[in-house]
Parts: C-alpha cells; sequence; structure tokens
C-alpha cells in the first residue's frame, strides 16, 4: 500500500502541464535526436542536458527521462528505415525490422515496435516501483566497503559483458578514473593534475567528457567511415496508408515476444552493465528458438522485432534500479543521466527513496507517463522522424557539432572546457576505432570519486586492513559476485550451449505438440491433406532443426 | 547480401589469423600503434607525476597519490600492452565489429574527419573573439562546403540559420549565455 501512495504522490508531482509539457519535449527532442545517424541515448543526453539548465530540478529531471525513453525509440526508426541503428541495443532490430520494411511493411514494424517499447515500458515502470524499494532497503544496511565493492563490480559487469576486448575495456576504465583525479583531493586539500589552472581546480566536468566522446567522437567515426557519402535508400511510411497499421495476425505474433521481452529486458538490465544491448540479442534468440516459424526469422518475422524492441525498453527500465537504489550506472546513457541528476543536486543511493521521495517517485511516475506520450507521439509523427532520418548526414554532422560546442559552452561559460570536449572527442574516435570502450570511460569518471571515497572511509574504519572487506558477509558475498562475473568469459560459453539447447528444445516441443493438436482435430477427406501439409512442415522443420548450430542466430554474438 | 546473412555470419570473436607467409613483414608501425605509443606516453607521465604525490599521509591515511599510483601503474601496463599487441600485429586494425555499417561498406575517409576536427579548432580559437553566431556560421560554412560542394545556397541557408536559432535557444530562451563577439547581445 506505501508503495502505490508513494506512487499516487510522484504522479501527482508531475502530472503539472509545465512537466506534461517538459514529458512531450523531451520525448520528441530525444527521438529527433535518436533518428539521427551514429547518435544514440548517451549522446542524446549528453547533447541535450545543458538545454535543461533553465528549468527547476523536477521538471529537469523528468525531461532528461524522457529525453532517454525518446532516444532509446529513436535509434529503431532508422534500424527499420535504414538499416543503421542509432546504438548497439537496436541492432537487433534491424535483423527483421529491415526485412520488414523491404517488404513495404514498414509501418506496421514501426507500430508494432511502438507497441513493444510501450508495453515493456509500463512493465518496467511496475516492476520498478516494486523493485527499487526493495533494493533501497537492502543497499540501506550497505556501509562504505559494500558501497566500493558495488562500484567495482558495476564497472566489471560492464566490463566483463559488454567490452570485446576485456583488457582495453579495462584500460578505457581506467582513463576514466584519472580523469576523475584531476582537481583537488578531498582527502587532504592537494591539488592533483592541475597544472596550476584554476578551472581544473574543481576538476574535469563530466559534461563536456560526455558530450565530447559520444557526441563528437560519433560524428568523427561517422564521417571516417563515409557517412556523409552514404545515399539513404529509404522506405515511405504514410499513416494515412491502411498498410500503415499492424494486422492482426502481427498482433498474435507478437504478443508472447512482447511479454517475454519485457520480462526478460527487465530483469537483464538491472545488473550493471548487462543494458539493452545484450538484452535485446538475447530476446532475439530466443524468439528464433521457441518460434513456430523459425525460418522466417531474418526475412521478416514481427516477432523477431517486437521481442528484441520490448527487451531493449524494457532493460532502460531495469537500468533505472541500480541507478535509483545504488547510483550505479549501468551503461553510458544511465552515466550521463546520473550526471543530469547529481547536476541538479540529487545523489542517488539508498537513501534516495526516503530523502526526496518526491523526486525518486516523480521518475518513476514521469516513466508511466512517458510511455503513454512515447506511444502517441510515436505513432502518430512516425512519418515526420522518418523524414529526419532521411537528412543527409553531411548536413547534420556540421549542426551537431555547433550544437555541443555551444552546449558545452553554456554549462560553465567555460572555454577550456569546450577545448576538453574537443579532445575527448577525437578520443572518443579512436576508442571506437580500436575497439576501446567510450562508456565505460564515462561510467569510471562518475564513480571514480565514489570508489575513491568510499575506499578512503573503508580504510580509516578498517584502520588501513584490507582484510576488512573478508570480515562482513554483505562484502564477502560480494566479492563471491564478483568472483561469478569474472567467470563468466570462461563459462559463457558453456551457459549459452545449454540454454540455447533447452530453449530450442521447448520450441521443437511446442511445435511438435502443435502438429499433434492439429491432426487430432482434423478428420475425414482433410485429414489426408493436413497429413501431408503435416509431412510437408515436418520436413522443413527437421531440416531446420538440423540446421541451429549454423544458424545460432545473433544472439551468439552478445 | 540480407542484412540477416550479415548478421548470422558475423564470428562471435575475432577469427583466428592465418599464419603471415615466412616473408611477410610481420612487426611494423600502424595507426593504432601511435594511439597506444601516444597512450602510453601520457599514462606515463601521470604515474610519475602520482610518484610524486604522497602514498599514505603522516596519519597513516590514504594519500593524494594512493588512487593516481594504483589508476597509474595499471594503465600504463595496459597502454604498453596495447602497442605492443599492434607491434606484433600491424595489419590488425580493424577488430572492432562494426555493427553500425548497414549494408554497404563506404571505405575510408580520413580527410572528411581531418577537415572536421581543423574546421572544430578554428571554432574553438574564435569563438569568445568573433561569438557564437559569427564563429559557427563561418564554420559551417567551411565544413559544409567540403561536405557538401555545389550546393551553395542550401549551404549558406543553413550557415546563417542553424547558429542563429541555437543562439536564440540558448542564449534568448535559456539565458544561458554564449559569447555575443562582434555582434551585439540579444
Amino acid at each position: 500500500m506505501e508503495i502505490f501512495e508513494a506512487l499516487g504522490g510522484g504522479i501527482a508531482t508531475v502530472l503539472t502541464l509545465q512537466n506534461l509539457f517538459l514529458l512531450a519535449a523531451g520525448v520528441t527532442v530525444g527521438m529527433i535526436v535518436g533518428v539521427m545517424p551514429g547518435l544514440g541515448p548517451s549522446a542524446g543526453l549528453a547533447i541535450l542536458l545543458p538545454l535543461t539548465f533553465g528549468l527547476d530540478p523536477s521538471g529537469a529531471i523528468v525531461m532528461l527521462a524522457a529525453v532517454y525513453y525518446g532516444s532509446m525509440y529513436g535509434g529503431t526508426i532508422t534500424s527499420v528505415l535504414i538499416n543503421t541503428p542509432g546504438e548497439s541495443a537496436t541492432v537487433a532490430s534491424t535483423f527483421d525490422g529491415y526485412p520488414l520494411a523491404r517488404q513495404g511493411r514498414a509501418g506496421p514494424a514501426l507500430v508494432m515496435a511502438a507497441i513493444a517499447s510501450f508495453v515493456a515500458g509500463t512493465v518496467g515502470a511496475v516492476l520498478i516501483s516494486f523493485f527499487a524499494p526493495m533494493t533501497a532497503s537492502v543497499a540501506k544496511t550497505f556501509g562504505p566497503p559494500e558501497l566500493f565493492l558495488v562500484v567495482v563490480a558495476g564497472l566489471l559487469t560492464l566490463i566483463v559483458i559488454i567490452g570485446r576486448n576485456k583488457l582495453l575495456g579495462v584500460l578505457s576504465a581506467l582513463l576514466g578514473f584519472a580523469l576523475a583525479t584531476v582537481g583537488i583531493d578531498v582527502g587532504v586539500g592537494q591539488q592533483r593534475y592541475t597544472f596550476g589552472s584554476t578551472e581544473l581546480i574543481n576538476g574535469i566536468d563530466f559534461v563536456p567528457v560526455a558530450i565530447g566522446l559520444f557526441g563528437v567522437g560519433e560524428i568523427l567515426y561517422t564521417l571516417w567511415r563515409g557517412g556523409h557519402k552514404e545515399s539513404i535508400a529509404y522506405a515511405k511510411v504514410t499513416v494515412r496508408d491502411r498498410a500503415f497499421w499492424p494486422t492482426r495476425q502481427d498482433y498474435r505474433d507478437s504478443r508472447g515476444a512482447i511479454t517475454r521481452g519485457s520480462l526478460l529486458g527487465f530483469f537483464v538490465g538491472t545488473a550493471p552493465g548487462a543494458g539493452a544491448t545484450v538484452a535485446s540479442l538475447m530476446s532475439y534468440n530466443m524468439e528464433k528458438s521457441v518460434s513456430k516459424t523459425p525460418e522466417k526469422f531474418g526475412k521478416g518475422a514481427m516477432a523477431g522485432l517486437a521481442g528484441p524492441e520490448a527487451a531493449n525498453n524494457g532493460a532502460s527500465a531495469g537500468a533505472m534500479v541500480p541507478l535509483l537504489t545504488l547510483g550505479i550506472p549501468g551503461s553510458g546513457a544511465t552515466a550521463v543521466l546520473l550526471a543530469g541528476f547529481l547536476m541538479w543536486g540529487l545523489q542517488p543511493g539508498p537513501l534516495l527513496m526516503e530523502q526526496n521521495p518526491d523526486f525518486a517517485w516523480g521518475l518513476i511516475a514521469s516513466m508511466y507517463l512517458g510511455n503513454v506520450m512515447l506511444l502517441l507521439i510515436n505513432i502518430f509523427m512516425i512519418p515526420s522522424f522518418a523524414s529526419i532520418a532521411r537528412v543527409p548526414f553531411r548536413l547534420l554532422a556540421p549542426i551537431i557539432i555547433v550544437l555541443c560546442v555551444m552546449g558545452t559552452f553554456t554549462v560553465n561559460g567555460s572555454i577550456i572546457e569546450v577545448g576538453i570536449m574537443l579532445a575527448c572527442g577525437v578520443l572518443g574516435f579512436f576508442m571506437r576505432r580500436y575497439g576501446m570502450s567510450p562508456a565505460a570511460l564515462v561510467i569510471a569518471l562518475v564513480l571514480g570519486p565514489l570508489a575513491e571515497e568510499t575506499l578512503r572511509q573503508t580504510m580509516v574504519i578498517s584502520g588501513g586492513d584490507m582484510t576488512i572487506f573478508l570480515q562482513r558477509s554483505t562484502s564477502v558475498w560480494l566479492l563471491v559476485l564478483m568472483a561469478l562475473l569474472l567467470l563468466i568469459p570462461l563459462l559463457g560459453p558453456w551457459i549459452r550451449r545449454i540454454v540455447d539447447a533447452q530453449v530450442r528444445d521447448l520450441g521443437r516441443a511446442r511445435r511438435y505438440r502443435e502438429r499433434q493438436e492439429r491432426k487430432n482435430t482434423v478428420t475425414g477427406p482433410d485429414a489426408d491433406v493436413a497429413a501431408g501439409e503435416d509431412r510437408r512442415e515436418g520436413h522443413g522443420s527437421a531440416e531446420h532443426e538440423k540446421d541451429p548450430a549454423g544458424h545460432a542466430g545473433p544472439g551468439g554474438t552478445a | 547480401m540480407t542484412p540477416m546473412a550479415s548478421v548470422d555470419h558475423r564470428p562471435e570473436v575475432a577469427p583466428p589469423e592465418e599464419p603471415s607467409p615466412p616473408t611477410a613483414n610481420r612487426h611494423g608501425w600502424s595507426a593504432k600503434l601511435v594511439f597506444f605509443v601516444v597512450l602510453l606516453v601520457v599514462m606515463a607521465a601521470y604515474t610519475q607525476l602520482a610518484f610524486q604525490m604522497d602514498w599514505v599521509t603522516k596519519a597513516g591515511r590514504i594519500g593524494p597519490g594512493y588512487f593516481p599510483r594504483i589508476i597509474g601503474v595499471a594503465a600504463t601496463l595496459l597502454a604498453a600492452f596495447g602497442a605492443w599487441h599492434s607491434w606484433r600485429h600491424p595489419g590488425d586494425e580493424s577488430d572492432v565489429v562494426e555493427e553500425e555499417m548497414g549494408e554497404g561498406d563506404l571505405g575510408r575517409h580520413p580527410m572528411a574527419m581531418l577537415v572536421m576536427v581543423l574546421a572544430s579548432l578554428v571554432l574553438l580559437v574564435t569563438l569568445l573573439s568573433l561569438g557564437a553566431i559569427v564563429a559557427s556560421a563561418v564554420f559551417m560554412l567551411a565544413v559544409l562546403s567540403y561536405l557538401n560542394p555545389g550546393r551553395w545556397v542550401t549551404n549558406l541557408v543553413l550557415a546563417v540559420a542553424v547558429p542563429f536559432g541555437l543562439y536564440l535557444l540558448f542564449q534568448t530562451a535559456l539565458n544561458a549565455g554564449l559569447p555575443s563577439g562582434i555582434l551585439p547581445r540579444f
């Protein structure tokens, strides 16, 4: 009951005309940035962060959360229409989304993706309402040693799960930690790496680094790979066309996929670092395995689009749990969101829900309303967003750079920060180019001061004795968790094989059951026809089922 | 190639490298090596400065150099490993799975990237003196002339309208404070 009261209070906080307008504006602007080639939620949030400067804290946070959701969906539009995902979380949406667009079904694909996002976002918001207070109550018992271990575990998850090259992932995180050490040391007040500059005494601001790495870095990378030379072949979509809307069969095909994707996405998303990419790829693989018609996947199966779409939005909601309750961002985008919260004087963590209930529940409430807004804006403005996706990158690139420069300057009115932003842009390009992780750098930059502070407090408590981590039961559990995380890369292929086999068997059993049921219901002369069909289908499916090893699907890349 | 085909056949990890012919030059300089060497030098300097700070304070608590030393030593070692790896495998430039590539590979365009970086530097240098509108307009005109050649009207309209619109948004609407430079503030 307490939860519903708190949620009611949150909804009341958000339900002002100004906040509703900001919610709509955030979703729209987020989607506009999301459809721009090369720009995902991280870049969108970083670039648009300065736009919230003139707002009150609750309005700013509501808008930022809306931008986050909007930009997540924006990537889907480009995935479906031009086979170019804005960021890795929507890669799985291209597998069946683009083939659908090529068949002239771009409208149904985008509408179904919007519905999947809406359902997953709403399911996620409901689950957050229950899980966030639960996690916060556990996290309240954490002392500095546990918080330090949670920070390290969060970074480890990110590096282990997302990074293709683990060592370069660690190096990226270390660069972030190094940048976080610039400024005054909070312990003794000594200046570190300021080189006499007064502008660096307060440290390197997070915003220019995030804008540089995610915004400018992506633009440079897209230019380098010839984005300005791209002639976009796109599918036309119009709301007036009857073919714009999904058919009943589409809804039937997607129902299960959306439900599974929403739940899978949320729980995968709650693990710091796992995030939307892993969730969407897992969902695609799962849908393909349990489908009655797995051979349609990759050729325009609606379930192959709806499942991953639901999963990536579910994961965005799930990622809010560690962010709000532990103050640990699980991805680049949530790191920028965290920086936005900090900028507004709100420290996410175990005490947030107690000390700032209006804010915490207001944010959760804004997710409910944001999802409704997203659905409405999505469906009726899909053609408009599609037309933004058609603006050539050669025109967008300089516009985005000017936006980044002006946005950075407005943070503190500092030209040095603009220089830092551009330098980080070049660094971001090379990091992308050589397989390093800008997201790990940004998260480490945000978490660096927290890690240093909590370790310092831990050492004060223990008198410099590192065995304190082994003397507290919660710390020991966290250490076990970290050890498991480190074992994931070793056990991953083995676990994946077992899970794949289980899911495949489930799919086979389902198809077999269905055939048997059909056999039993068909009688008389039709039975021969049905049997013939069955033999053909059985043959096709057997052929397919011989194949799955070769068709492990993109989930294998996760 | 269908999108699915491009996806399904994407290797989970980099495929095992083909053994080089005995005559091939196995080691050498590459852009990747230069990047890691620069990173190595920067992190080595960071570490050297970290060792000039105290590891622990006189009271026996963590000193200002505690974290920087750990970070510096680890990052230097990893950057050295990256440099060594790039030296050993100079051809291994594109080990990033290019999942955002879409359907076509449009080649590499370092010149376009360089033009953008140089123009951005000019924008940085002139932002305060010329002001946000004029410096951005010059930047946009220069970059668009290179990326979108021959379309002067479009380029000119964008170069004027975008900086003006952004100035109105940030300065006039949000009162965020942009340099006015040679134009009067509005």
